[in-house]
């Protein structure tokens, strides 16, 4: 009972609005049977607007009343796994203990706004509570609903979460006409789920696909499975079809599709009452176990190229989610040595000092009317929580020159002296981040990391030649700079240059140009105050690397032969000194 | 309560199913480490762990698992001869984010503020004592817990010094930990402090994909009749590991064997004891869990991968795996005419 009103409609909406459908049948909602497949996350990636409300008013609309709870990504541990309350134990008289976020989703909807900046331990326990069905002793079991609000494509649901969340719907192509056009009706009726079986064809070309994937997790071909079943079933059949595992395969792996490249079988599915006309069509037709592999494996060639670009920027993903926590102060934490105390907790989940509290509650009992011997009187006023000072992270970040004017085996060297300070680097948790400029412009080659894995693979392609957009490089290091100190860590800043541009901010090949743009942009990091060595890297010594190191307020040293071995002990002496 | 996915329906990963079991057998082998890509059954057999371990015997009412047999202090059961209850071998998930009071125990908030009472409340140390202590993400942790948590595992002992308590408690476990070397790395400290490490990945054969797909799904499906389906199987397994506890202790190693993880150890200049040491009580275990009294250089070879991986000196620019050297090593060493003799 589905009315497609308007007769453009996407395949990108259609698929948005079959994947509601499947989560109110196959959610964690009461109706289905324990052998029903259990659809747990949905993955919901468009920009916040009136599509995507849209969206989420027709799956409401499907929906029975549930209890729903929407909370951000930047939610503090204690909220999402639940502690003592202790303003509460204390005006009771008992003990109040406040339940985590998520046990209150429990038979409900879970909605993770801005999760693309979940961080990890909250997507930890999100994943958690998600695998076990608990959250800390309550048990809970919800639809995860993780808005992505991601702008650019390396910005994006962390892993963790992105593997836990079986469909995938991509609303950016979607346009408001039709996401506010179509209407679905909730099912009048609701025919015990059938659970669906998967042939061993079809079983086998899932296999192929999410071998084709990449190396990457297993959940995905479980959720393949999960989400045919789930189309099946909806369907009212009670084996997969070739069909069914199509869309499954579009649901899951969730690749934006355009109208003009969406294949044929990749329709919205026919309406239902066509089927309920000749109910003959339910009949499963017979199945050419050759035929179905090769079809499926096809539909998700199609898509393979996305899919790839998905997985790799899962990689690049890892580290960019982080909680919006800018400026948060090191002398906040929760570790760390103690400073002195203050009145309200440095974080949430942090524990009053016992002796001070005490300490400030005392002078006051006979005015609250403590009796000899009777209960002290502690005010929520009197808690005292100690305030403590952390060491900061440092991340070290090189900037490369990587034009022609500066020879291929000096970038070799510039690698490897972030491999070896890598390796030396575990025992500080330390972070080192690559930046190279050559051609016209400055990239990004390997963002903050600790991980030599990562590393090592960044950097096995590191390009040469080309002229020198030392602005430019500058720039992009600046810039990354300040984001490593918006999060609260301390970077240090290490180029590696002869000193001489010749390309400007703006790509223009003037050598005029790029030098007033290189000034200006070093003058900017001695008013930032940004800690930053510059190597020169240059065989004959030159003026314009240390009038660069000068105008950027840094530290300059001259290493003509630029080995690996001596920038890393340079960087590794610097950081020991100001650590 | 839902039971657990069982341990002897998970398909491949033999090494990291045969590093868990030698833990379970012999606990001083000194935590398993494993790392790998995400959703490859990590914690799924770390929690089918649990349903596999024998009983244990603790005193009633004792929060910190104490043995009928101990004798030390503790500070619930003291030493008072109480009744004996048997429960499961505690497998303990230490959560993300979870902070140091609840690891290592605390000052009873609860009592102190309501009752006025001093009291100490344990922490998950305390309630892994006698099993397995299982961290998801260990390369997450931050660093001053993981100190913590490996220097209780080491010692046995869970001392706390905080709050105007003073408590110290038993805390012997087998530590569990898992990763995705992706999001950072450990220390070489730190690795070197996990007995064993195991590397696991995704399966790299569709049908052997498929079949994982087909147990899971089985196991949804109807959970008790899959763990039912299963449960001689389990059966089995646990006997084995009966037994093998039984005879751990009064397995061999012959000199000729000694010799060889030496020279083994000597060849992939692994530093310090520790890789030797471990090296052969792993191989003494496998020996166990095959019902053999004599630990022979096969058993060497199988753990000396998982024994040593994560104890080579570490070469940046060296871009095969430490694994790879291992087996490379293995290979020279096999063939070596005075060792063979």
């Amino acid at each position: 009972m589905i009315r497609y009103s308007i007769p453009e409609i996407s395949p990108a909406w259609a698929d948005a609005l079959l994947a509601a459908r499947l989560i109110a049948r196959f959610g964690p909602f009461s109706g289905a049977g324990p052998d029903a497949p259990l659809l747990q996350g949905v993955h919901l990636r468009a920009r916040p607007g009136p599509v995507r409300d849209a969206w989420l008013a027709q799956l409401q609309s499907l929906l029975p009343e549930v209890p729903m709870v929407r909370f951000s990504a930047a939610i503090d541990t204690e909220r999402l796994a639940g502690g003592l309350d202790l303003a509460g134990t204390l005006e009771a008289g008992r003990p109040v203990f406040e339940p985590g976020i998520l046990s209150r989703a429990n038979g409900g909807i879970a909605i993770l706004a801005m999760a693309e900046r979940t961080e990890s331990i909250a997507a930890g326990l999100i994943g958690d509570a998600l695998d076990t069905g608990r959250c800390g002793s309550a048990f809970t079991r919800f639809l995860l609903i993780a808005l992505d609000e991601g702008a650019e494509a390396d910005e994006g649901l962390c892993p963790r979460l992105a593997d836990r969340t079986q469909l995938r719907i991509d609303l950016s192509q979607v346009s408001f006409r039709e996401a506010e056009g179509a209407q679905l009706a909730p099912e009048a009726e609701r025919t015990a789920p059938v659970a669906a079986t998967i042939a061993d064809p079809i079983l086998a070309a899932f296999g192929e696909v999410s071998m084709a994937a990449g190396p990457s997790s297993m959940r995905l071909l479980l959720s393949l499975c999960t989400v045919a079943r789930a189309v099946a079933g909806l369907d009212g059949a009670s084996d997969v079809s070739p069909d069914h595992a199509g869309t499954a395969i579009r649901l899951v792996l969730g690749a934006p599709l355009s109208a003009q490249d969406a294949p044929q079988e990749q329709e919205a599915p026919p309406p239902r009452e066509e089927q309920e006309r000749d109910p003959g069509n339910e009949e499963v037709p017979e199945i050419d176990p050759s035929q179905v592999t090769d079809m499926l494996v096809e539909a998700a060639k199609a898509m393979l190229p996305d899919i790839a670009e998905f997985f790799r920027h899962d990689r690049k993903r890892l580290r960019s989610g982080s909680a919006g926590k800018a400026g948060q102060r090191i002398d906040e934490g929760l570790r760390g040595k103690a400073i002195g105390f203050r009145q309200r907790p440095p974080v949430s989940g942090a524990r009053p000092d016992i002796i001070a509290t005490l300490r400030t509650a005392a002078p006051w009992q006979r005015l609250r009317g403590r009796e000899p011997g009777g209960d002290l009187a502690i005010r929520k006023a009197d808690f005292r929580f100690k305030r403590r000072r952390q060491k900061a992270q440092s991340t070290t970040i090189f900037a490369v020159d990587a034009s022609g004017s500066t020879a291929l085996d000096r970038l070799g060297e510039a690698k490897g002296a972030v491999e070896l300070l890598l390796a030396d680097c575990y025992v500080r948790r330390d972070e080192v981040a690559l930046i190279a400029f050559r051609g016209e412009q400055a990239e990004l080659l390997l963002e903050p990391t600790r991980s030599l894995v990562r590393a090592k693979r960044s950097l096995g392609v590191l390009p040469g030649g080309g002229a020198t957009p030392l602005a430019s490089g500058l720039m992009k290091t600046l810039q990354l700079a300040c984001g490593v100190r918006r999060k609260g860590n301390s970077p240090l800043v290490v180029i590696l240059t002869d000193g001489s541009g010749n390309v400007a901010l703006d790509g223009n090949r003037d050598r005029e140009a790029a030098a007033r743009d290189t000034e200006a942009v070093a003058r900017q990091y001695a008013a930032l105050e940004m800690p930053a060595i510059v190597i020169d890297i240059s065989r004959r010594e030159r003026e314009s690397s240390r009038r660069l190191a000068d105008t950027m307020h840094a530290d300059y040293c001259r290493l003509p032969r630029a080995d690996a071995a001596a920038v890393s002990g340079i960087v590794a002496g610097y950081l020991r000194t100001a650590g | 309560m839902v039971q657990p996915f069982p341990f002897s329906a998970i398909v491949g990963q033999d090494e990291m199913k045969a590093a868990l079991l030698m833990a379970a057998v012999d606990p001083r082998l000194g935590g398993v480490l494993v790392f790998g890509d995400r959703g490859t059954g990590k914690s799924t057999a770390v929690r089918a762990l649990a349903a596999l371990l024998p009983k244990i015997s603790v005193r009633k009412g004792c929060r910190f698992n104490c043995s009928p047999a101990d004798t030390h202090e503790c500070p619930d059961c003291g030493l008072k001869p109480g009744a004996t209850i048997k429960v499961a071998a505690p497998v303990i998930d230490l959560p993300l984010g979870a902070s140091e009071d609840r690891v290592v125990g605390a000052l009873d908030l609860e009592r102190a503020l309501v009752a006025g009472e001093k009291r100490f409340e344990p922490g998950l140390l305390a309630r892994a004592h006698r099993g397995f202590l299982y961290i998801d993400e260990v390369n997450l942790l931050e660093d001053h817990l993981v100190d913590l948590l490996l220097d209780v595992a080491a010692s046995g002992v869970n001392l706390v010094e905080r709050e105007g308590l003073s408590v110290r408690h038993p805390a012997r476990f087998v530590l569990i930990g898992s990763g995705n070397p992706e999001e950072g790395e450990l220390r070489p400290q730190l690795l070197d402090r996990f007995g064993v490490m195991v590397e696991v990945s995704s399966p790299s054969t569709i049908s052997e994909r498929v079949e994982v797909v087909r147990r899971r799904e089985a196991y949804e499906r109807d959970p008790e009749a899959f763990v039912e389906a299963q449960a001689k199987a389990e059966a089995r397994l646990q006997k084995r590991i009966v037994k093998a506890r039984s005879i751990v202790n009064s397995v061999t190693a012959s000199d000729a064997v000694l010799e060889f993880s030496a020279m083994l150890c000597m060849r992939l200049g692994v530093d310090g004891l520790r890789g030797e040491l471990t090296l052969i009580r792993a191989a003494k275990a496998r020996a166990a869990l095959e019902g053999r009294v004599i630990a022979s250089k096969d058993d060497i070879v199988a753990v000396a991968p998982m024994a040593l991986r994560h104890r080579l000196r570490r070469d940046p620019l060296d871009e095969a795996g430490s694994a790879a050297r291992v087996e490379r090593v293995l290979m020279d060493v096999g063939d070596d005419p005075v060792l063979n003799s």
